[in-house]
């Protein structure tokens, strides 16, 4: 029984440490489309809920919140980088999705964003992008009820 | 009787209240210390900065930095982290303040260690000890049976009336000393006082020596007195320790008493044949000169009168240990409030947190105990104290910029009948929120409240270091607080504090004033998690198991307290233990915990049936509607 003890402490252990491999954090984009009609279901936590566009600006006093789906992006326009950009640039980054950094996320011994950066990319027009440095918004940081 | 150890505990006790008064008002004791001063010009007592740095360098080499204090299977020992799952993380040192000794032939630095477990009863010390070859440390833990009697004319600790227990440890964490004492006098012992850094190792395979006392010495035997103890002397060992006890009584005491163990040889009989062989320890005669030379003592093979290695006054124990056992005056007063209370209708409890937080002076706690004494600890008299240390509190620790209904409602929270922060602590007897700001603020989207803690990122709304921020929405619309319910603004309060509680644990561990862990290795982030695994296993296994844990954890684990306060806030009176809270106010505690969509879903929410959901849903939107625009008058 007590050498079960010490295998079992040892595995779990093992698990930590499998997910303590030292790893480069990376930069990421996310594409920010204005103009997509996607929905997604939007809850407040009091029963409601509601049908909302998958891309969604908020604001409250002091920030401001690029929303996709059920992930708030934070930036704070005072101090937050925001750059306007050429369009041509999209080609040299990495653009990922929400499925992404969810699953990196998940894989992070804390549930802790992983990513050294993110960055959001909106199109204001055909031949421009704006760049958000964005915070995002979870369980570590703020929580919003 | 009585008084065979007070004089011993002199030096411990006047050390122990200049340091208790030494932060708040040291004009108040000055003659005290003055006196101590003259007698013991040997005592120092250093806080922050003045605190030894080679003590400290110790400290940080022997833990790693962490400064931890480890309890495991009975040992208290030094430790760099809390890696190993089976020990238990005792406490950690605290390192602002010290009592230096300068003994004869050593300097002994004290340090507090501030316990994890809140056990109001048990004081632990380090005690780092410098010599001129070496440093070593060893504890010694402090458990008081009932309270710290305050001395009624002098306003001190009164240690004559010392009912407790004190064990000492080594450096490798064994239990080597385990006292009982009954008002000021030994009843009980066994083992030594203090490690002796340099002791041989003990031949006990040696079939010829004396039976060894380890672990069995009696309060009656084996006093290694000074004069005439050869006698076999059965009066209490501590009584004449004037070379090597604990605490030395005056300025005399390291006159300069030697003892060595005499050369019986190893497997011989200690019968005072000349001395012969190599020197030994346990089991050997022990010689003790005086400060001319002169035989003051040579143990026989007599059982009443031979000096064993690990009798409490075993020259090892060289010289005297400063005490902390900060804060004791409050810890009288919480003894009052809090427990050790013979009433079984003791409503009236503060956590010890408020009372330690206050900004509040020597003078002012010395009234407050005062004028329960006073009172013979009534009632009414530790109800009154426990408001007055609440509003003490909130002016020095909670950053109160509430605004309008919200500001009415919290201050209605604080002034329900056991007080809202004092309620609050029933979460999971671990409050408070040490630095809370409160902030009434225009939130957008649906938010009724927002919890944000020290993250250490660049936004405006980021809290600074080891402050935590509850806003609450002060938009003029359905979400904001001018227009909600006065109840379910309380709801938000409360559910934000929740939140803000669940930082605070988090906060706790993380060796650092925020949040942010992003420029951490994965090795200190999986050395965190174990260490949240280790102080909060709730936490940890819902942090492991579910996306929105805290929702999760407060929808499974604190409705029913939420369901309590409001219970209390809308009807005045408190939910008696026994009883449930009304079905009303379960029900207004889901909101904020209702999601079921995606891996936000809260699970103990969806285990309702449908219908129990719709009605639930039902009850909290139609209270909404029935109580708009409510106003609030305290």
């Amino acid at each position: 029984m007590y050498r079960m003890k010490n295998l079992t402490l040892l595995l779990l252990l093992s698990t930590f440490f499998c997910f303590a491999q030292k790893q480069e954090k990376e930069t990421v984009y996310l594409l920010f489309d204005n103009m997509n009609e996607d929905k997604c279901n939007v809850e407040d936590g009091s029963g409601n809920s509601e049908k909302l566009n998958k891309y969604r600006k908020l604001n409250d006093t002091k920030i401001s919140y690029l929303i996709i789906c059920n992930e708030y992006f934070a930036y704070d326009y005072k101090k937050s980088k925001v750059d306007t950009c050429s369009i041509n640039i999209l080609a040299n980054l990495k653009i990922v999705d929400l499925a992404y950094i969810e699953k990196k996320k998940s894989e992070n011994v804390m549930r802790y964003n992983p990513f050294k950066k993110i960055y959001i990319i909106e199109k204001i027009s055909d031949t421009k992008v704006i760049k958000y440095d964005v915070t995002w918004i979870g369980d570590w940081n703020m929580i919003r009820d | 009787m009585r008084n065979h150890l007070l004089p011993l505990f002199r030096l411990a006790l006047v050390v122990l209240l200049s340091f208790i008064f030494s932060n708040c008002e040291q004009d108040e004791v000055s003659s005290d210390t003055d006196e101590i001063t003259k007698q013991h010009n040997r005592v120092q007592i250093n806080t922050n900065n003045e605190v030894s740095k080679s003590a400290i360098d110790f400290i940080k080499t022997k833990t790693n930095n962490s400064f931890a204090v480890t309890h495991y299977k009975g040992k208290v020992f030094l430790s760099e982290a809390t890696s190993n799952a089976k020990n238990t993380n005792l406490g950690t040192v605290d390192t602002s303040k010290e009592i230096v000794v300068l003994n004869e032939t050593n300097t002994k630095h004290t340090f507090k260690v501030i316990d994890n477990d809140n056990d109001s009863n048990t004081y632990t010390n380090l005690i780092v000890v410098e010599t001129e070859t070496t440093t070593y440390e060893y504890f010694i833990k402090y458990t008081v049976n009932e309270g710290v009697t305050i001395h009624d004319e002098e306003g001190n600790l009164d240690f004559s009336q010392f009912r407790g227990r004190i064990e000492t440890f080594n450096s490798e964490g064994d239990l080597i000393g385990d006292v009982l004492i009954e008002d000021g006098s030994i009843s009980t012992q066994t083992g030594q006082f203090a490690p002796c850094p340099d002791e041989p190792i003990d031949d006990t395979t040696t079939p010829n020596d004396p039976p060894s006392n380890d672990g069995a010495t009696s309060s009656s035997s084996n006093s290694a007195g000074i004069d005439g103890s050869d006698t076999g002397s059965t009066s209490s060992p501590i009584d004449n320790t004037e070379n090597g006890g604990w605490f030395a009584s005056s300025d005399s005491d390291d006159c300069g008493l030697q003892w060595s163990y005499a050369q019986c040889g190893c497997g011989g009989t200690a019968n005072g044949h000349a001395p012969s062989g190599p020197d030994c320890c346990q089991g050997s005669p022990l010689t003790i000169t005086d400060c001319n030379g002169n035989l003051v003592t040579q143990g026989r093979d007599s059982n009443t009168n031979t000096m064993f290695k690990r009798d409490p006054t075993d020259p090892c124990d060289d010289g005297a240990v400063g005490v902390i056992l900060d804060e004791t005056i409050i810890r009288s007063i919480l003894n009052c409030i809090n427990g050790l209370s013979l009433s079984m209708n003791d409503n009236t409890t503060i956590d010890p947190e408020i009372a330690q937080q206050n900004n509040l002076t020597a003078t002012d706690w010395m009234e407050i105990s005062n004028f329960l004494d006073e009172n013979y600890c009534s009632e009414d008299a530790q109800q009154e104290v426990i408001d007055n240390l609440i509003n003490e509190y909130d002016d020095y620790k909670i950053l109160n910029e509430l605004e309008g209904k919200a500001l009415c409602v919290y201050n209605k929270l604080k002034s329900t009948s056991s007080g809202f922060k004092n309620a609050i602590k029933k979460f999971d007897g671990d409050f408070p929120v040490a630095h809370l700001k409160l902030e009434s603020t225009i939130l957008g989207g649906t938010a009724k409240g927002l919890t944000v803690p020290p993250a250490n990122c660049t936004l405006e709304i980021n809290s600074p270091d080891y402050v935590i921020t509850v806003q609450v929405n002060s938009s003029n619309n359905q979400y904001g607080h001018p227009q909600r319910p006065n109840l379910l603004i309380a709801k938000t309060i409360i559910h934000e504090v929740i939140h803000a509680e669940m930082f605070r644990k988090l906060l706790s561990l993380a060796k650092q004033g925020h949040l942010d862990f992003s420029g951490q290795s994965a090795e200190q982030q999986t050395n965190y998690m174990i260490s949240i695994r280790g102080n909060f296993p709730g936490v940890y296994d819902y942090m492991r198991r579910y996306n929105n844990w805290q929702h999760q954890q407060m929808a499974t684990h604190y409705r029913e307290t939420i369901a309590r306060i409001l219970q209390e806030f809308s009807t005045g009176n408190k939910v008696p233990d026994n009883e449930q809270p009304l079905q009303l106010y379960m029900d207004l505690s889901w909101e904020g915990l209702i999601y079921e969509n995606g891996t936000n879903a809260i699970q103990s929410w969806m285990q309702l049936t449908q219908v129990e959901r719709d009605r639930i849903e039902s009850v909290i939107s139609n209270y909404i509607t029935n109580n708009i625009n409510e106003t609030c008058t305290e």
